[in-house]
């Protein structure tokens, strides 16, 4: 077993250690959340679907863009550090083992955008050259 | 678990009409997924594995639908239902049971709930999200190791630790039923005289658990995609109306890495059952995916039995490790697998199995039975049972 975890964690060492490119995508909410920022670990566990709730206690509401998108790929690369069909089959074993459905998935930025402005707990990811509304604003998403 | 009969079918979908009528779902809160698996297999001699037979076998093919209603944020129902078209169909109630979340840290769970236990038993069914068409049979094979779904109550839920750590945990206690398919134990033990040869089964059975309690920790590691972690439960399988006797109790320690081109799990299972045996299972998996839809996989499988030793009193040929029933106990398997995904959701994979032993790759229980026989009487050192087994099996396997 030693032998395994040794390897698998060399392994994962190899494979995180990819430099990161400048980020191509801005995280948005609702103009009406009061949040700001989320760290990058809070980011993931809420497209985990493992912290449910704003820290001002409304319910999230997650949304992703398609599964061939080019800024899907990268935030699920960035953030999730997994790429799109390794989430796909994360989100297969949680479904199916009863403990969770997949986030929402839009087919458009537009239609995240319009997503995001109609929900105000949802949360949601453009490219960084999306046009937004005054009814969503961008987050900051730190270390 | 298979029910032979449509009831539960109507239960679900009973279940799943009052809960929408009552309570006001609407096809806007719920969500229906399933899956489905057919397999094709062949071995070089008559041994069978994974469906797989002496002249070739298409008969292996699954489906099931899963509903999950949300009454409201804290509140969901799920139901799973599955229809096995191997020979006559069956169908059987994998789970339904309701969830409250009263926090990400703690959910309350209760009904027929899939079992915590492992990597693979809560999704045994859905193959398209493993590398190979069934899961390592060590752990996950007709032993009676797993129970697929716990009747009673349970909590769950992730809690953070520190340094980008998190635990998932599961606790639950009630009841469990724990498939089973064991000619080749009930024939090990004719061997050592502690019951007749008309007593080696024929057919799944189920062993029915009470006075269960279990539960499983994931420590998710600060690398993305990797995760550790321990299963275990114990009950009282009631065949034994003595106490202490009858007792069931299972640990599997998991460990798994699952990020982008690279799949690696392994696990090791020991299970006991105190009037008699105890089984001992690991398992390395990977997999590796290639350019396009391709994928490499490989597995390295490994399970070994242990019987209580002949019945006292009983007269040669009896015997304590009977050597005509060895292979009997002992599985050793390596495997190499070619996948092609269409999507994440449809895959056809090929695999070659090469196995060592009769624990998972033996013959009908007719012929098992029929050869042991003539071994027996005979007086025979040797098993006459082919010990190693080359199996290729082909399948395709989707979920939606």
């Amino acid at each position: 077993m030693r032998k395994i975890l040794t390897f698998a964690f060399c392994l994962a060492a190899l494979v995180g250690a990819a430099p990161a490119g400048a980020q191509q995508f801005r995280v948005i909410v609702n103009a009406a959340n009061p949040t700001s920022a989320l760290s990058k670990d809070d980011l993931a566990r809420v497209y985990l679907k493992k912290m449910s709730s704003w820290k001002h206690g409304q319910s999230v509401t997650v949304v992703d863009l398609g599964p061939k998108s080019a800024v899907r790929a990268e935030f699920s690369m960035e953030v999730l550090g997994r790429d799109v069909p390794t989430m796909k089959n994360y989100w297969q074993q949680s479904l199916f083992s009863g403990r969770g459905v997949p986030p929402i998935e839009q087919p458009s930025e537009a239609q995240v955008v319009a997503f995001v402005a109609a929900n105000p707990g949802a949360i949601g990811y453009v490219s960084s050259s999306a046009q937004l509304p005054e009814s969503v604003k961008t987050i900051s998403v730190t270390r | 678990m298979r029910s032979h009969n449509v009831r539960n079918l109507a239960i679900a979908m009973a279940l799943s009409a009052a809960t929408a009528g009552a309570q006001g779902l609407t096809p806007q809160n719920v969500e229906m997924h399933g899956f489905g698996s057919w397999n094709s297999g062949a071995t070089n001699n008559e041994n069978l594995y994974l469906g797989g037979m002496n002249r070739g076998s298409s008969r292996n093919a699954n489906a099931g639908f899963t509903l999950t209603g949300h009454m409201d944020e804290k509140l969901s129902f799920t139901t799973q239902v599955q229809f096995d078209f191997t020979g006559l169909t069956q169908t059987s109630l994998d789970y339904v049971f309701a969830q409250y979340d009263f926090h990400d840290a703690l959910k309350l769970r209760a009904g027929q709930v899939k079992q915590p236990f492992g990597l693979y038993t809560e999704t045994i069914d859905v193959g398209v999200i493993r590398p190979f068409l069934s899961a390592p049979q060590s752990v996950y094979g007709p032993t009676a190791n797993i129970g697929e779904a716990y009747r009673g109550i349970g909590f769950t839920g992730n809690v953070r630790m520190f340094s980008g750590m998190s635990l998932d945990y599961d606790v639950y206690g009630g009841g469990l039923n724990r498939e089973e398919y064991e000619p080749t134990l009930d024939a090990y033990r004719v061997m050592q005289g502690r019951r007749p040869f008309s007593a080696v089964s024929d057919g799944v059975g189920t062993e029915i658990t009470d006075q269960l309690y279990g539960g499983r920790v994931m420590v998710n590691l600060p690398f993305d995609g990797m995760r550790l972690g321990a299963s275990g439960y114990h009950g009282n399988t009631n065949e034994q109306p003595i106490p202490g006797r009858g007792d069931v109790q299972a640990v599997i320690y998991s460990f798994e890495y699952a990020a982008n081109r690279i799949g690696f799990r392994s696990e090791a299972l020991r299970e006991w059952e105190s009037d008699h045996d105890r089984q001992n299972g690991w398992y390395y998996e990977g997999s590796y995916r290639l350019f396009g839809g391709w994928q490499l996989a490989g597995l390295f499988d490994r399970a070994s039995t242990h019987l209580k030793g002949k019945k006292p009193g009983c007269a040669a040929p009896c015997s304590d490790r009977p050597v005509i029933g060895e292979s009997l106990l002992e599985h050793k398997e390596y495997a190499a697998g070619l996948n092609y995904y269409f999507s994440p959701s449809f895959a056809m994979k090929a695999s070659y199995h090469y196995i060592e032993g009769n624990r998972f790759a033996q013959p009908s229980r007719d012929d098992l039975v029929a050869q042991l026989q003539a071994a027996y009487t005979s007086g025979a050192t040797t098993s006459p049972l082919p010990k190693y087994t080359n199996a290729v099996l082909l399948g395709a396997q989707f979920s939606f």
